[in-house]
């Protein structure tokens, strides 16, 4: 068994199939990468993941147990914890306010000074320490990221769902963020599947890469096997800039 | 990096009433004086009941005339229908008035928690209107009651000085002052304000936004219901046309959005900024005292949506310990 199954998941919107029959296994401790071009379905994966959707067929096994279609509270209690694409802090509450939510609900924590404790610990990981009483509208897109992945580490998450942590950060922020991520898996033992459009950054990282496209799983395996593979070169074919970044790592 | 939130506010007022109530005993201060305390205690306490549902979480109910309105109207009923059998009997009409009161919290709470689970799952102006709709059935429903005067109205004997009507508000001010300061600092306060800021990211953060939200419903109507049944025994009873007017929901959301959503405090400043306001209104231009008052909360809205409480915050940030 699996920590993570996912059996033959369909996510149709009105005729539109954002996900069409996607099977793969996530196995503990593990990071896997989930790359495809846009509009793959990565996304929308990761919300039937949360709960946000219902599947319209296929089932998500976690730990064994079948999770299909609870609500995204329920799924985020059982320790499987997402960072939205496009950050969204609760926007007039201070930082530290934002991740005494989600560990006092994620993270099943039942009094508020144990939360704000494991809120101020989260916070010095992920280095937000000093912006900690700002109400977090006023942080930057950088500061928001780590924000995201503070709420979530709050959580104590077994299963870390990171869509598109490093988008929109400079070079040196990225690397940052990937030390950030290993030391997270070396000392917690996190299970993490990324969402990733930074290419370099996810083939680094990932032990293993499942590759999207129209919904469908064309390609599955470690970074060298899937840069390799003739129906990903083509798939990004769409987006040359990636394909020439895959082909050049796969030479 | 404490982030204690600061009980200066709800202590300074519990000490701020009392002080008044000792004054009154005291004979220091009148007897309108002190009228004028209770009713600011009064319009603070109805501005904390909506506060749970709009301050804290972020959805407009006018449906809080209702609850405040079965309060009044059960109260009345146990006070006029029982009480005026065993007052024969030189009954004591404070075990009455007590039952009265809490059952009236108990119907419309109970009402709150069922109507809530149909429209709380309508989100917004859906909501709002839906709770419209709802003052405007149980008026209906309350009038077919043919007793007491009929038409819903209800009026029994009962005098009260006004030293026992400062105890009896002050008691109910203090019951509001606890469960809205508890539910906002609370565990569950974060689960409602994270709610308020976004539903579906409290989702994601492991918040059961339904049950939240049907809680909040809840013990706003609860302490809503307290404050119609302390009004019902103030005024000897119950008329159905005012206790159940829309009127009431309109003061609670005003001194909400005067004072600033989002906050404990706001609500309380928002009454304490409305109620001089509009008994000074009142008694000048009788006629259109609600139009000034309309004026400026448009002008709030336009120029600080955040409210008083939000533009102190935003200006004195260090203040957000005590404003919160």
């Amino acid at each position: 068994m699996a920590f993570l199954e996912i059996k033959g998941v369909t996510k149709k919107f009105r005729g539109l199939i954002a996900v069409n029959r996607v099977s793969f296994n996530v196995e503990k401790g593990e990071i896997v990468g989930l790359i495809g071009p846009n509009g793959a379905g990565k996304t929308t994966l990761f919300n039937v993941l949360t709960g946000v959707y219902k599947p319209d067929e296929g089932r998500i096994v976690y730990k064994g147990m079948d999770i299909t279609g609870l609500k995204p509270h329920r799924i985020a209690r059982l320790g499987i914890a997402k960072t939205h694409q496009v950050p969204r802090p609760f926007s007039d509450l201070t930082v530290i306010e934002n991740v005494v939510v989600s560990a006092l609900f994620g993270g099943r924590i039942k009094s508020t000074e144990e939360a704000v404790d494991k809120a101020i610990g989260v916070l010095r990981i992920t280095g937000l320490e000093d912006k900690a009483e700002l109400p977090a509208k006023v942080l930057n897109v950088q500061e928001k990221k780590r924000l995201e992945l503070a709420k979530a580490l709050s959580m104590d998450p077994e299963l870390l769902l990171l869509d598109e942590v490093l988008a929109g950060l400079t070079p040196s922020e990225i690397e940052e963020m990937l030390e950030l991520l290993r030391k997270l898996r070396s000392s917690q033992g996190i299970t993490m599947i990324m969402v990733e459009h930074v290419m370099h950054a996810v083939m680094n990282i990932a032990d293993r890469i499942v590759v999207l496209h129209f919904g469908r799983k064309i390609a599955e395996g470690t970074p060298e096997e899937v840069a390799n593979n003739e129906e990903v070169i083509t798939a990004y074919l769409g987006d040359p800039e990636l394909a020439l970044k895959l082909v050049k790592r796969g030479a | 990096m404490a982030m204690a939130y600061s009980k200066a506010v709800p202590l300074g007022l519990i000490g701020l009433f009392a002080l008044g109530g000792a004054l009154m005993y005291l004979g220091v201060i009148s007897a309108g004086a002190a009228t004028y305390l209770i009713d600011l205690m009064y319009y603070t306490g109805i501005a904390l009941a909506m506060a749970i549902i709009m301050s804290y979480t972020g959805y407009v109910s006018f449906g809080h005339t209702v609850f405040f309105g079965v309060g009044a109207f059960i109260t009345s009923l146990i006070m006029g229908v029982v009480y005026g059998e065993a007052l024969k009997q030189g009954a004591n009409p404070y075990p009455y008035f007590i039952v009265g009161t809490l059952l009236g919290m108990i119907l419309a709470a109970g009402l709150a928690a069922g109507v809530g689970l149909v429209v709380l799952r309508l989100r917004g102006a859906f909501f709002a209107i839906a709770t419209i709709g709802l003052d405007y059935t149980v008026l209906n429903l309350v009038k077919l009651y043919e007793g007491g005067f009929g038409g819903g109205e209800i009026h029994f004997f009962v005098s009260q000085s006004t030293e026992e009507k400062y105890v009896v508000f002050f008691i109910a001010f203090l019951i509001t002052l606890g469960i809205a300061y508890y539910m906002r600092v609370s565990r569950i306060g974060y689960g409602l304000m994270a709610i308020r800021e976004d539903e579906d990211a409290a989702e994601a953060a492991g918040v059961d936004t339904f049950k939240y939200k049907i809680i909040a419903f809840t013990m706003s109507a609860l302490i809503a219901g307290l404050w119609g049944g302390v009004i019902a025994w103030r005024d000897a009873g119950v008329v159905a046309e005012s206790s159940f007017s829309l009127l009431n929901s309109v003061y609670m959301i005003v001194m909400n959005t005067i004072g600033g959503l989002g906050t404990f405090v706001g609500p309380i400043m928002g009454a304490f900024i409305f109620y001089p306001l509009y008994r000074e209104l009142l008694t000048s231009i009788p006629q259109v005292a609600l139009l000034p008052m309309g004026i400026l909360v448009i002008a709030i809205v336009s120029i600080v949506p955040e409210g008083v409480a939000g533009v102190v915050r935003r200006w004195i940030p260090q203040l957000r310990r005590y404003i919160y």
